[in-house]
């Protein structure tokens, strides 16, 4: 078997992929929508259309545990942060950008601390507090979009978070790469694809959320790289029709590999787009020092424990 | 009301007596901007601290790679701007030494405010020294200069640039027409010496080229435009002419043709300043001309000429000075002859009426010496000699006031570090004492790092013209902060930076043009119009 490099960091996998691309058990997949025969599309030149580039991150501040009528309950203290870059013609620029913090608790249960809004999971797990934060955050990043979509530009999403919008010039990015949905002849394809060509949409029906997808490549691999490197999944909501999701496409193929990120800034390179990037940056800044906020957490308690 | 321009920023130390601020990029922050910023300071109550600007940084913020300025210029990175000033503090009051804290606001400086970041509101007693970048008054506190707690100003400034004895003209302009001087005003006197060029000889006469513009920025400063209303005028009489007509050049009317007798010249025993060059402590010639002096001075010797004069030395010398070795001897005759045609001509036996060719610097407010034709020789004995004459009116009259004020260019040359001189002496006694005899130098030269150090020392008042940037690395420079030394490179004519006893940092100030004229050209009247139609 001849090895090829996966660039992105070996770490970068530590972090859950909770939602991320949940492979799709049991969803037809119908590869004739766009095209009966399955080619590459070769970019079209790229429109001035604005852009809209939506994040969102979050951090766990501290872990907490308390005990609720007897029964250990788990809990967190997290921050999460969504925004919005516009790049329109030759400027790009933060947009909103908001930062909210949340005290989790399993079991329903609710408590206020410092400035942390009660949140409740009915679940009682380490993991389940911390999808509930995530699954905060991909809200956060919904509203977002919504507020980025309808200004007359392409809103790019991070993750399925557009998925809840129901706008029409929504697109979702998704930067890895786990599920082929089309069969591995098809899959082929992929890999032969050339900077800004994609391949023909495909329709994912799975019952929950059916949308339209296609491979899109932001740029060519180094030889040493696997020659999946450099490709992202664009996802459209089923929604908003064949017509408008294949204009979609063929907008996010002409426009994304200008934003494709380069390795020496980007450790996730080029799939972490160059204003995705900026626009982390930027929210984790404003999430504010983690070591500040864990001090001023473990002062209120030793206030509540003096009390 | 003063204008909030940013905040103290918190990624840098701030300090009591510097700290940096973050201005929104809209906002014009510059370099010289005063501003103020107020904390609460608990039982002290508030403190106000009051500063300049002296370093303003913009940078890209979140850009790692220099390459990321490209990216956003094509509009795929977002990037903000940030700018920032470093504030040195001049003022706290009251003098509770605190920092300012991070997040306070910080304002531009006017109306009374500045006054107080710069020390005027103290100053009882003010002249004014040009205005700011921003178009407002800079002053100096009088006391500084008229001898009551410190005196003299030195100007340092690379030549050809017109600014040094402009910039010393226009501070005599304003001294002697604002109210500063009150009822002394009349008997307050100045003395220019004109070693370049005619640009002082017309300072009599109202400048033509005198722009309206130019006109308020005198009002600005309470100051009416103007020529200087009472100014004497002399000039060396003409070489190899009987009658005492003066050398000048363009400036013909109003001149006062100057020279020395022979019974004034041995009386006075000027003999020593026709022998200034530096080289001369090395060798004997000085305490020749000691001796000689004694000589001359005990019986004056009837000749006519100056000439005659040398002969009748020469002839004496080995009676007078016969202690000293036929070489000194020789030498100190070779620079006696030498100097007969140089400097010969000033000094004269039979002159009809002496007294009206004699300088006399209290017959005006401003006295102009024009030595600009003379030889070197020549130049080094008037200023010797004018100079050492004003010091003695001065020590025989016993007080400080009124004060008399001397302007001299190329101090360098006449108060070098090295050496010793008559002149040198004369000018360093001035340095030294002229503060309690109210004799105030204002000097100027190339390189201060040429002259003698207790000059330079004893001035309260510095000011830096454009610099060479090499002379302004040296140590009399070390007032300047980095950024003003960097900036001094790149002064242009009528800026100069001021450093002065009170404000802890050098002003950046502009002077206006010169409202008197500085040439024939500027003097005439205005001719009439050549070229009614326009092109």
């Amino acid at each position: 078997m001849k090895l090829r490099l996966d660039p992105w960091p070996a770490d970068y996998e530590a972090p859950i992929q909770l939602d991320d691309d949940a492979p799709a058990i049991g969803a037809t997949v119908d590869h004739t929508v766009e095209s009966a025969t399955w080619h590459a599309i070769a970019p079209e030149p790229a429109t001035a259309t604005a852009c809209y580039f939506v994040d969102g991150v979050r951090r766990v501040e501290a872990r907490v545990m308390g005990s609720f009528d007897g029964i250990l309950t788990h809990g967190l203290m997290g921050s999460l942060s969504a925004g919005f870059v516009k790049a329109e013609g030759p400027r790009a620029r933060f947009g909103d950008i908001i930062v909210n913090r949340y005290l989790i608790l399993g079991k329903g249960q609710r408590e206020t601390m410092l400035d942390y809004a009660p949140h409740s999971t009915t679940d009682n797990t380490p993991n389940a507090v911390l999808g509930e934060l995530q699954s905060l955050m991909r809200t956060a990043e919904t509203r977002m979009a919504e507020h980025a979509a309808g200004k007359g530009g392409c809103v790019f999403v991070d993750g399925p978070s557009y998925r809840a919008t129901g706008a029409q010039d929504v697109v979702g990015v998704i930067k890895r790469i786990f599920e082929a949905y089309v069969s591995d002849d098809r899959f082929a394809l992929v890999e032969t694809l050339r900077r800004g060509g994609r391949t023909p949409l495909f329709s994912i029906a799975d019952g929950v959320y059916d949308r339209y997808s296609c491979f899109l490549r932001l740029a060519d691999p180094r030889p040493i790289d696997h020659p999946l490197a450099g490709i992202v999944r664009v996802e459209i909501g089923a929604a908003v029709g064949l017509q408008r999701a294949r204009e979609l496409a063929s907008l996010a193929a002409s426009l994304l590999p200008r934003f494709a990120s380069t390795s020496q800034r980007d450790p996730r390179a080029p799939q972490n787009l160059l204003p995705g990037g900026a626009l982390e940056q930027e929210m984790r800044r404003r999430l504010g020092d983690p070591v500040l906020l864990r001090r001023g957490i473990e002062k209120s308690l030793h206030e509540q424990r003096d009390r | 009301m003063s204008k909030e321009i940013g905040k103290v920023l918190g990624t840098a130390d701030a300090q009591p007596l510097d700290f940096w601020i973050a201005t929104p990029p809209e906002q014009l922050v510059q370099l010289d901007d005063v501003v103020l910023v107020r904390r609460d300071a608990g039982n002290e109550g508030k403190v106000t601290l009051y500063g300049i600007v002296d370093q303003v940084i913009a940078r890209h913020e979140g850009a790692r790679l220099d390459t990321d300025v490209f990216l956003a210029a094509d509009g795929v990175l977002p990037l903000t701007h940030s700018v920032k000033a470093h504030v040195t503090v001049t003022r706290v009051e009251p003098e509770t030494f605190v920092p300012p804290l991070p997040g306070e606001a910080v304002f531009r400086a006017t109306g009374d405010d500045r006054s107080k970041a710069l020390f005027f509101d103290g100053m009882t007693r003010k002249f004014p020294l040009g205005l700011s970048r921003d178009g407002e008054p800079v002053y100096g506190n009088f006391e500084f200069l008229d001898g009551s707690r410190g005196a003299h100003i030195n100007i340092s400034g690379i030549s050809g640039v017109a600014t040094k004895t402009t910039y010393a003209t226009f501070l005599l302009y304003g001294i002697f027409q604002s109210d500063l001087l009150g009822a002394e005003a009349a008997n307050t006197h100045a003395l220019i010496f004109n070693v370049k060029g005619e640009d002082l000889l017309f300072l009599d006469k109202a400048n033509v080229n005198l722009k309206p513009e130019q006109s308020a920025l005198y009002a600005k400063l309470g100051l009416r435009p103007g020529a200087f209303p009472d100014v004497s005028i002399y000039a060396p009489v003409k070489k190899d002419q009987i009658e005492m007509i003066a050398d000048t050049g363009k400036r013909g009317a109003g001149v006062t043709a100057f020279c020395w007798s022979i019974e004034e010249f041995c009386r006075q025993r000027y003999l020593r300043y026709l022998f200034t060059e530096a080289d001369d402590e090395t060798n004997q010639i000085s305490f020749v001309a000691e001796r000689v002096e004694q000589q001359l001075a005990r019986e004056v010797p009837r000749v006519d000429t100056f000439e005659d004069l040398a002969a009748y030395i020469a002839l004496s010398l080995d009676t007078w000075a016969g202690g000293y070795t036929a070489g000194t001897r020789a030498a100190f005759e070779r620079r006696l002859q030498s100097a007969i045609p140089r400097v010969g001509y000033l000094i004269r036996g039979n002159v009809a009426n002496q007294y009206d060719h004699t300088i006399n610097w209290q017959r005006s407010q401003l006295t102009v010496i024009d030595i600009h034709n003379l030889h070197d020789r020549a130049k080094r004995f008037v200023i010797g000699v004018v100079l050492r004459r004003m010091f003695e009116d001065k020590e025989q009259r016993g007080s400080r006031t009124p004060l008399a004020f001397v302007v001299l260019d190329e101090l360098n040359k006449y108060a070098p570090r090295e050496g010793r001189s008559p002149i040198k002496e004369v000018i360093l006694d001035m340095a030294e004492r002229g503060r309690s005899l109210g004799v105030i130098l204002i000097g100027a030269e190339q390189t201060a790092s040429q002259i003698e150090r207790r000059v330079v020392a004893n001035s309260s008042f510095r000011v830096v013209g454009r610099l060479d940037l090499a002379e302004a690395q040296n140590n009399e420079y070390a007032f300047l902060p980095a950024t003003s030394r960097a900036r001094a490179g790149i002064l242009k004519p009528g800026t100069i930076i001021v450093s002065q006893p009170e404000i802890p940092t050098p002003l950046l100030v502009q002077f206006p043009f010169p409202a008197w004229a500085t040439r024939f050209e500027e003097a005439e009247k205005p001719a009439a119009k050549r070229n009614p139609i326009p092109k």
